[in-house]
């Protein structure tokens, strides 16, 4: 992302697997991070620990990335955005999606993690093409 | 022996000569267009065909980036 400032825009989905215990409560987490302003620092660090996703674990980031704890617990407790991460989930349902990741890179459907030199490529292509 | 004189002797006139050279170029021209159908079918497709676009819609999910970036990634994921 760093490497292409400026002409990369990332958008994040939630689409998370039913039969996993902390991947609802995950995606809740990083929503409520959001809240605050703070998606992307709770983002990573999700990335970063998981599979750890427990309540506990994920209020113990919350205080490392120094949220509001009370507002962020309240809302993991109360699922506030559980209607968000069920649009998502269902329109990846809709889009016949079975695997996380999913990309699309311009509409371009990469499934799977892939090698960051697979997905430049296609990057570096996606430029050429919109500059076309 | 007598029959391998008429052997020699057919093979060397000029319209058995003729004949194995039309069946060569018939089986060589059936060739090409078994060719031509195995390209149609299993690589034509592949190289000719547009890769598929998916319109996803965005709605308000979290992004980084400037709205009107070159490139669009949109991810789904599961963090766990």
């Amino acid at each position: 992302m760093r490497e292409y400032k400026g002409k990369i825009r990332l958008v994040v989905k939630h689409y998370p697997y039913k039969y996993r215990d902390f991947s609802h409560i995950a995606a809740e987490a990083a929503m409520a991070a959001n809240e605050q302003g703070r998606f992307w620092e709770m983002h990573h660090l999700l990335l970063k620990k998981s599979p750890q996703l427990d309540r506990g674990s994920l209020i113990k980031y919350a205080k490392e990335i120094s949220l509001d704890i009370k507002a962020f617990t309240e809302s993991l407790d109360k699922m506030k955005h559980s209607a968000i991460i069920e649009r998502d989930k269902n329109l990846a349902i809709d889009m016949d999606l079975y695997n996380t990741p999913t990309l699309f890179i311009n509409g371009r459907k990469v499934i799977g993690n892939r090698p960051y030199e697979y997905l430049k490529k296609i990057i570096e292509e996606e430029l050429k093409n919109v500059k076309k | 022996m007598i029959s391998t004189e008429r052997w020699i002797g057919d093979f060397a006139y000029p319209s058995f000569l003729l004949h194995i050279l039309s069946r060569v170029i018939g089986l060589i021209i059936r060739m090409k267009k078994i060719l031509i159908i195995l390209f149609i079918l299993f690589i034509a497709p592949y190289s000719f065909a547009e890769e598929k676009r998916y319109n996803v819609p965005l709605h308000n999910s979290p992004a980084s980036g400037p709205a009107n970036a070159l490139v669009t990634i949109i991810e789904f994921l599961d963090y766990q």
